[in-house]
């Protein structure tokens, strides 16, 4: 495999804003004035943390409910594995699939594609660098999708305040799992993708 | 290509220690934990609740409340061991955890219809949830609990007494029934069960504080539910105790006095009378122990004597019959009756509870001839009780202490069989009245005096007396009769110096020996067969009344009558009375003339004379001739009769009629008034002032006569008289005479029932007269006459008559007045002795049977088509009777009475029809059956009235607060319909997503 020079191998470094390479003494880009350093400064540290919390915060968010159904008095509490086995129940296997997608395998595989990746450029033996910058472009992407099932609980609570007869309101797990989606996104928004090719030079 | 120098990356060192970001992480788990702990602080331990069944009940849905607070969730519904019941796993909130100890209940709350109404309806709509209850006071913990099937009527905490009642049966006492205190609701009943061994019912009662301090061991409960309706040997008794307790049921309590009070536990257990009364008698019957028992045989019959039927002595109550059994006496192989009765010592007034005591009295009181016996208590129902009487007469008799099971009583028969006999008896008699025919008659005779009552004639009466009283009126305002006073006074004046006179004063005597003359002269007439020759001329009268000629008389008679009228009508008959005046007062002037003064003197020798001349014996022999006069007399009758002399006696009228018709007759009145003017004339003339003067000289003569010795001696005579008389009335004949009044009375009562047999037929004849036209004449008759006598009375001459009258009797009443007319009653009561005498002869000769035989005739008479004809001749005014009948309101009393008679006499008709005596008795015989049917009915009805009351009330309080205009129902209208509206929109969005899942990714 020929070597690639790269900004780094050339002694300068990129702007991860707005792609200009900047001599390495310059702090702040001349061109956007963002903030200029070759590599992340605390390495992976930032992807780990953002990707613990997100971890952390999506285990309440499938113990507690997720949405609150209150119909003539009567409390019905759906976590989202629940909402997605009662959406089964019913016949709706499409929803189903769709909110059992958004809400569960999106995240989990977030969590391990971005785990993957922090881990891989650290250690990985094999690098398939194309892969993984694939990888870590599908996980960018598709992470903020993960969002609908807030958004269906936001809507919903908004829209269906009957008062007594029914009424839908957000459960403790809904803020979890806002939470849990927006530290998976800062996660990958915090792994420099940069790194992924500083490991093909050390393995040639 | 020269490699640029190694640009040299200056790799920062990395800080020592971690980046910040970390903290994110750590704030991600502080949340979880905080999310965690704060669910897990929120839930309060986890208790198990027992169901019978899991009706309505959902893991994690059912929710449990305490007060309408939601405490706790159901988690986990599963089977206990065994599937023997069904395990709710209930997560409840901690707050309330201490709380749930041994006294916690729970049950399910659903909707229930029952005997207590409908409950838990709001459960509809919200679904079934648990309710739990428990004091507020903590205790020991507790995780596993029991449900109740029913709610708690009282809930837990609530102050007061829990109690139970034993009762023999049910009755209608349910649960949720009030418990009363002086008709104030104290207390509930709980619950209703039967005794483990089925022998009684238990109802658990719960008694609000503060009124459970009124509970003691001298309270005694008893039921007020329902109509207490009771006959006994105590008369009937009815009472409610509230109206409440008549549609739910109920119980009540009060202190009996004379127990001492001591306090209670709870769960007591009190016993439930079945009536106040029951429960105040059952007192001192309580007292088991110190009962003494004994058995009663009686004779008769025990039918109505009931256990709980008293025992009297002297009508205080001192005991109870507590079984009516029949047994084999072993010995005699007979049937007897036992009858079983507790004496309760405290009744007799014994105060030592030994019953030995007891037994001591009542052996003492059996040894003084005290004896049981059957009585009466109710005629009505026919209960009876025993009564413990005092028989001294009895046979001597004790306590057969032998006797098994208990002590024997004596008993001595009752005469209850002797007065049912007398009853019906009186019932039999009662039945046997010939009720019907009474009342026929009646009905007749009424219409009949209807039709009378109602004429015009009769009516026209009144008036027609009005006017009479107004002429008298008129004549009493007169002056001629105001001047008559002065004309008496003139006139007493006269007579009171004629009364004075010493020869008046003698009269008397005269007159007592005339009087003794004339007694002897009918002594005379008896011994001379003058009452065979009266019943003889009786006998003949008879004949002669039957003879068709004398039954033409009436008509005749009614002719003359006619006529009579006509003739005092007359005005020169209506002239007579001043006539007769102006002839008084002449008479007045004669009198008050000197001559007349003198008479007196002249009366009283006269009157001697003549005293003389009776005493004569050619007087005494007068009555003998007198019979033979009369016994041809007899045989003229006889040859009238013969010679249809009533004939002649119906001519003779009619000629007397023609004559009286006669326009000579009608001048007679001027002729009597022209020789009444003569006679005054004469009066007034100067010879007959002389007159009084010639009298006056012959009464002095006259008394010259009296004056005479033999005069002298007839006081002498007089006495003797008396003494022959005195020793007449004690003649044993007299004695004998008065012996014969029995048999003349026991005849003339034979003759009187004769007569009734024959007044029968009369009375119906009289009855058809009654109803003839022309009997309904007579009082158009009457009035006619009337109206002449007013006419006559409105004379003037008649007016000053008056006067002198009134005057004239004035003075004879001053005579009267003398000592001397006090004899003449002795004299007159000889005579009348012998007149019985008399009688008494007429009686031997059978004159009743002639009297008889002369009614026979009269009534044939009566029957007579010419007397009909007769009452037919004034019909025509008294056709107007019936007018008076169509006058509005006169007619309606006398018809209503009589169609009242009418119906009544139909009923009574109706009831003998019926045999009423044996319905009576079959009647009373069912109002005892009758009377327990209706008891029953009423207790049972109070129990499903107060459920229907329940239902109804529970279904109002739905329908209230469901009702229009409420804000529930608004709001589910609104609601609703903003549902159905999201419900299309959702639908609409669901059936996008499904044809196009991509939607949600890109967008509609």
């Amino acid at each position: 495999m020929t070597a690639v020079l790269t900004a780094r191998a050339a002694g300068l470094v990129a702007c991860t804003t707005c792609g200009r390479a900047a001599p390495p003494m310059e702090r702040l880009c001349l061109r956007c004035g963002e903030r200029l350093h070759s590599r992340p400064p605390n390495g992976l540290q930032p992807v780990w943390g953002w990707l613990a919390a997100g971890v952390i915060l999506y285990i309440p968010a499938n113990i507690f409910p997720m949405l609150v159904t209150r119909s003539l008095g009567h409390n019905d509490p759906s976590t989202i594995v629940g909402g997605v086995i009662e959406l089964v129940h019913i016949g709706s296997y499409g929803v189903a699939a769709i909110v059992f997608f958004a809400s569960v395998i999106i995240p989990i595989a977030k969590f391990l594609a971005i785990g993957y990746l922090g881990w891989i450029v650290r250690r990985g033996e094999r690098l398939e660098p194309h892969r993984l910058r694939h990888l870590y472009e599908v996980v960018e992407y598709i992470g903020r999708w993960s969002m609908i099932d807030i958004f269906v609980v936001a809507i919903l609570s908004a829209l269906v305040q009957l008062g007594f007869v029914a009424s839908l309101s957000p459960g403790p797990a809904a803020a979890c799992f806002a939470l849990s989606v927006a530290f998976t996104m800062l996660a990958a928004r915090a792994f420099d993708p940069r790194l992924i090719w500083d490991r093909i030079g050390e393995l040639e | 290509m020269t490699d640029p120098a190694d640009p040299v990356i200056e790799e920062r060192t990395p800080r020592q220690w971690p980046s910040p970001v970390w903290l994110v992480p750590v704030l991600a788990i502080l949340i979880s934990i905080g999310l965690l702990w704060q669910s897990w602080a929120s839930r309060g331990p986890v208790i198990e609740i027992a169901f019978k069944t899991a009706t309505g009940l959902t893991a994690g849905e059912t929710q449990v409340k305490y007060r309408d607070v939601t405490v706790g969730t159901v988690e986990e519904v599963r089977f206990s061991e065994g599937l023997t019941q069904v395990i709710a796993v209930v997560a409840m909130e901690r707050s309330v955890a201490p709380y749930l100890d041994a006294d916690a209940q729970f049950w399910i709350v659903r909707p229930r219809v029952s005997a207590e109404g409908i409950t838990g309806l709001e459960t509809v709509i919200s679904g079934t949830y648990i309710e739990g209850s428990w004091d507020t006071e903590a205790g020991p913990r507790r995780t596993s609990f029991t449900a109740q099937d029913t709610p708690p009527l009282t809930p837990e905490g609530t102050p007061g007494t829990r109690i139970v009642l034993r009762a023999t049966d049910g009755g209608s006492l349910s649960v949720g029934a009030p418990v009363l205190y002086k008709r104030v609701e104290v207390g509930t009943v709980e619950s209703k069960t039967l005794t483990a061994d089925g022998a009684a019912v238990e109802f658990e009662v719960f008694i609000n504080a503060p009124h459970d301090r009124r509970l003691s061991t001298a309270t005694r409960f008893w039921n007020t539910s329902g109509i207490d309706l009771r006959f006994g040997a105590d008369g009937a008794q009815v009472h409610i105790e509230s109206i409440a307790s008549l549609i739910r049921g109920g119980a009540s309590f009060g202190d009996i006095p004379s127990i001492e009070p001591k306090p209670i536990q709870p769960g007591h257990v009190f016993r439930l009378f079945a009536s106040a009364s029951e429960a105040q008698e059952q007192v001192i019957a309580d007292d088991e122990g110190s009962q003494s028992r004994f058995v009663i045989e009686f004779s008769g019959s025990v039918r109505g004597l009931r256990p709980g039927a008293p025992v009297e002595y002297r009508g205080i109550k001192v005991g109870q019959v507590l079984d009516v059994t029949a047994i084999i006496d072993p010995d005699t192989q007979r049937f007897e009756t036992q009858t079983i009765v507790a004496i309760q010592p405290a009744r007799l007034g014994v105060q030592d509870p030994d019953p030995e005591v007891t037994i001591r009295v009542l052996t003492q009181a059996v040894q003084e001839g005290v004896r049981a016996k059957l009585a009466m208590g109710n005629l009505l129902t026919g209960s009876l009780f025993v009564n413990l009487v005092d028989e001294p007469t009895a046979p001597y008799d004790e306590i057969d202490f032998d006797y098994e099971p208990y002590p024997r009583l004596p008993s001595v028969a009752s005469d209850i069989d002797e007065l049912a006999g007398s009853v019906e008896g009186i019932l039999d008699r009662v039945n046997a009245l010939p009720v019907e025919a009474l009342m026929a008659n009646a009905v007749a005779l009424l219409e009949n005096a209807n039709r009378i009552v109602g004429s015009d004639d009769t009516r026209a009466i009144p008036g027609k007396a009005l006017e009479i009283l107004d002429a008298v009126e008129r004549l009493a305002a007169s002056p001629d009769l105001q001047r008559s006073p002065a004309e008496l006074a003139a006139l007493l004046t006269s007579v009171r110096a004629l009364v004075e006179s010493p020869e008046l004063a003698e009269a008397p005597a005269s007159v007592a020996a005339i009087l003794a003359s004339t007694r002897a002269i009918l002594d005379e007439l008896e011994t001379g067969g003058a009452a065979g020759n009266i019943n003889a001329t009786l006998a003949a009268i008879r004949e002669l009344a039957e003879s068709p000629e004398f039954k033409a008389l009436p008509a005749e008679a009614q002719q003359g009558l006619a006529s009579l009228t006509a003739l005092i009508n007359d005005p020169g008959l209506q002239a007579i009375p001043e006539r007769a005046l102006a002839v008084l007062s002449a008479a007045e002037t004669v009198v008050a003339s000197p001559g007349v003064q003198k008479a007196p003197d002249e009366l009283a020798a006269l009157m001697t004379s003549l005293r003389t001349l009776a005493d004569d014996p050619d007087l005494r022999t007068a009555p003998a001739r007198l019979a033979s006069a009369l016994g041809s007399a007899e045989a003229m009758l006889a040859d009238l009769d013969r010679d249809e002399a009533a004939g002649n006696l119906a001519a003779t009228i009619a000629a007397v009629r023609a004559i009286v018709e006669d326009p000579g007759t009608a001048g007679l009145p001027e002729q009597a008034s022209a020789t009444l003017t003569a006679i005054r004339a004469l009066a007034e003339s100067e010879d007959l002032a002389r007159t009084p003067g010639e009298i006056n000289r012959t009464l002095a003569s006259v008394r010259g006569l009296i004056d005479d010795p033999a005069m002298q001696a007839v006081p002498g005579d007089v006495q003797a008289a008396l003494a022959a008389l005195r020793a007449r009335l004690d003649d044993p004949a007299l004695a004998s005479a008065i012996a014969g009044i029995d048999p003349l009375i026991a005849y003339v009562r034979a003759t009187l029932e004769r007569l009734e047999t024959q007044a029968t037929p009369a009375l119906a004849s009289l009855r058809a007269i009654l109803d003839d036209p022309g009997t309904r004449a007579t009082p158009a008759e009457i009035a006619a006459t009337l109206a002449s006598a007013r006419k006559l009375m409105d004379e003037e001459g008649l007016r000053s008559a008056v006067g002198e009258a009134a005057e004239t009797l004035r003075a004879l009443r001053q005579i009267l007045d003398q000592p001397s007319a006090r004899q003449a009653p002795a004299e007159l009561a000889a005579a009348l002795t012998s007149a019985r005498e008399l009688l008494t002869s007429l009686e031997e000769e059978d004159a009743a049977g002639n009297l008889s035989a002369a009614l026979a005739s009269a009534r044939a008479l009566l029957d007579d088509p010419e007397l009909r004809r007769l009452s037919a001749e004034a019909s025509g005014t008294l056709a107007a009777l019936r007018e008076v009948l169509d006058a509005p309101g006169a007619e309606d009393l006398p018809v209503a009475a009589r169609d009242a008679m009418r119906e009544a006499a139909d009923l009574m008709a109706q009831f003998r029809a019926e045999n009423i005596g044996a319905a009576t008795a079959g009647a009373l015989g069912g109002v005892e059956d009758a009377t327990r049917a209706v008891q029953q009915a009423v207790k049972g009805f109070p129990a499903l009235v107060s459920r229907l009351a329940r239902v109804s009330e529970k279904a109002d309080e739905l329908l209230a607060s469901v009702s229009v205009g409420s804000e529930l129902n608004y709001e589910a209208v609104t609601a609703i319909r903003e549902i159905r509206d999201a419900a299309r929109a959702v639908t609409d969005l669901a059936d996008l997503v499904q044809r196009q899942p991509n939607v949600l990714i890109i967008g509609k």
